[in-house]
């Protein structure tokens, strides 16, 4: 019988009166057993009319549609997703830098095989995936991002950002890397290339910072960034007369040439996301 | 002795069979008084009776109790429970400015909270109506959840904080501003962040910054992310409806308190929304779907499901796991 059946409510109920009446009809008729009786009769009564008004409030509110539910069966369980070991990891155990040599390298056009850097606590943790600060531009990177895998890139003239929209492909298959959480870092010529990479792969880069030659520059190039992108801009120096000459909500930061690119490095840290294990998972229903 | 103990409960259950004792053994007693005792002693067992199912109701939902109750804030120290090593889950009460409002929070402190001067992302974790802050203690055992998530690195580490929705246990705001009533919403959005920045190592920024509810925290946790996308990057709703089934007292209640109506006739902010329902609940079930429907770039919502348990602290101690671990990887890390 349901738990939310009309059938449970009215055989509860019947019990309930049926309690009642015997209850009246043996209340003085036995004998020294009477108070025995009565007191019974009352208190099964009173639970069947308690359990009775339960059942009616669960049958409207849901609260336990089933036996089970009552039990506390979910009947679900939830699973983490086993991790793949990155292609490199092997590679990775005793270094944390490498060139990287994916399948589509000739398309990209690159100056040089990109350099990648893994975290001191990579091999250790070899169920973590990490978020990842790539590097579009002119500059040596030498040491990894803080719990992240940083990735620089040489573009050159003949780079196409169609051609690097595999690059997010192919890095998650050599190394362990977030599906989420990434930030990049762009250098004056290359921040069209990297807001063709943020349009191509929506909701995959939280932030983005340009490093800009010129005291002046604007983050026009980077064009259209998806909606929720942290970007920030890193002049030279600060602009006389160009004072909140940035679009809302872009941060302006002031450094030269020694430091520009650590600078830019160091705020899109600010904004990654954190290296984890896959989550727990449950089943995703019946969404769209 | 606490509303929400054992002692209360087995109190009443005495009471009621005293009471039922009272009526058999008294029932032909009282000479002319006799009918109004008689009355008298029915009145005091319907009494019992409806008492004991209010304790066992507020024992199940946590609504009231003076366990862990805070003191007046003596000093710069808040009363902590602690696990040596471990996380640290203090109580601290928070004097709303914006809103007028103060109330009793709890505080979650990571295991890493106490090492280094990292600063931490922030989760604001709302309970349902009937219910408190407590619930999450006691019913979704949500610090060894917490502690478990994290230390298999499923989670970042992240100071959670347990603030109530309602001044009054009794007054179901559903996190609004109600007109004339308490300003939950304030409070929630505006005072407990005050408060947490200005007294804890957290990030400051809305990256950082996510919510989590179950029922009517769950509908909270939507659409305070909608209303406030300026200060939360991310929200799960488990057993969340999509709108507030209550009067706000502004006439919003089916418009801009409603989460599929912000999505259809709103700009879409760019807030992540994390969706668990259990399958055999109808109401949150349809909900869900309509958000889930209802939601396009930048919004982004993932769903999860249980296959049944209905509106329980079963289904939610099933999903809660789930629900940080998304929610985790949906704010940005702590802050070196």
């Amino acid at each position: 019988m349901s738990l939310t059946g009309i059938p449970l409510i009215i055989v509860v109920a019947l019990s309930a009166v049926v309690c009642g009446a015997a209850t009246a009809l043996l209340w003085s008729r036995s004998g020294r057993g009477r108070y025995v009786v009565r007191t019974l009769g009352i208190l099964v009564t009173e639970a069947a009319l308690v359990l009775c008004a339960g059942l009616v409030v669960n049958r409207s509110q849901q609260f336990y549609p089933s036996w089970a539910a009552l039990a506390g069966d979910t009947g679900t369980r939830s699973a983490t997703a086993p991790v793949r070991a990155g292609a490199l990891d092997s590679a990775l155990a005793g270094r944390s830098e490498l060139d990287w040599h994916p399948r589509d390298l000739r398309r990209w056009h690159l100056a040089a095989p990109p350099k990648a850097f893994v975290p001191p606590d990579y091999p250790t943790r070899g169920t973590a995936r990490f978020p990842v600060l790539l590097v579009l531009g002119d500059t040596a990177v030498t040491a990894p991002e803080a719990g992240a895998v940083t990735v620089a890139l040489r573009p050159t003239a003949a780079t196409t950002a169609t051609a690097l929209r595999s690059l997010v492909a192919d890095l998650g298959k050599d190394v362990r890397v977030t599906p989420g959480g990434w930030v990049m870092v762009a250098g004056a010529d290359q921040a069209a290339l990297a807001g063709h990479l943020a349009r191509t792969s929506p909701g995959l880069f939280r932030a983005i910072a340009v490093v800009e030659r010129s005291p002046v520059a604007t983050l026009a190039s980077l064009g259209r960034t998806p909606p929720g992108t942290a970007l920030a801009i890193v002049r030279p120096a600060a602009a006389p007369g160009h004072t909140g000459t940035s679009a809302p909500g872009v941060v302006t930061l002031t450094a030269g040439a020694p430091t520009a690119w650590q600078t830019a490095m160091t705020w899109t840290g600010t904004q990654l996301g954190p290296a984890l294990t896959p989550p727990l998972l449950l089943p995703t229903g019946s969404a769209p | 002795m606490s509303p929400d103990g054992t002692p209360l409960l087995v109190l009443a259950l005495v009471a009621v069979a005293l009471t039922a004792v009272l009526i058999a053994v008294g029932w032909d007693r009282g000479g002319r008084l006799r009918w109004p005792l008689r009355l008298v002693a029915v009145v005091a067992a319907l009494l019992s009776v409806s008492a004991t199912v209010l304790v066992q109701l507020n024992r199940m939902t946590e609504a009231y109790s003076t366990d862990a109750e805070p003191e007046p804030e003596a000093g710069p120290e808040p009363a902590a429970e602690e696990t040596p090593g471990g996380s640290q889950l203090l109580t601290v009460t928070v004097a709303g400015k914006a809103s007028g409002l103060t109330s009793t929070m709890y505080v979650y402190l990571p295991a890493a909270y106490r090492t280094g001067t990292q600063r931490f992302p922030v989760m604001e974790a709302l309970h349902g109506y009937p219910g408190s802050p407590r619930t999450w203690l006691r019913k979704l055992q949500v610090r060894s959840r917490l502690d478990t998530e994290i230390a298999e690195g499923r989670m970042a580490p992240a100071v959670v904080l347990f603030a109530p929705n309602t001044p009054r246990q009794l007054l179901d705001t559903e996190c609004t501003n109600l007109r004339g009533g308490p300003q939950s919403e304030t409070f929630l959005t505006v005072d407990v962040p005050a408060y947490a920045m200005a007294h804890f190592r957290v990030r400051t920024d809305r990256a950082g910054w996510g919510l989590i509810g179950y029922s009517a925290g769950g509908y909270c946790a939507s659409s305070l992310a909608l209303r406030h996308p300026d200060r939360y990057a991310a929200a799960a709703s488990m057993s969340g409806l999509a709108g507030p089934e209550i009067v706000v007292g502004d006439g919003t209640e089916d418009t801009l308190h409603n989460v599929v109506w912000r999505l259809e006739h709103l700009p879409r902010p760019p807030v992540a929304l994390w969706i668990g329902w259990a399958d055999d609940e109808q109401g949150t079930r349809r909900d869900a779907l309509r958000i889930a429907r209802a939601a396009r770039p930048p919004v982004s919502v993932t769903t999860a499901m249980v296959q049944r348990g209905g509106h329980s602290h079963a289904v939610w101690r099933q999903m809660e796991g789930p629900a940080f671990d998304w929610l985790s990887a949906h704010l940005a890390r702590p802050l070196p």
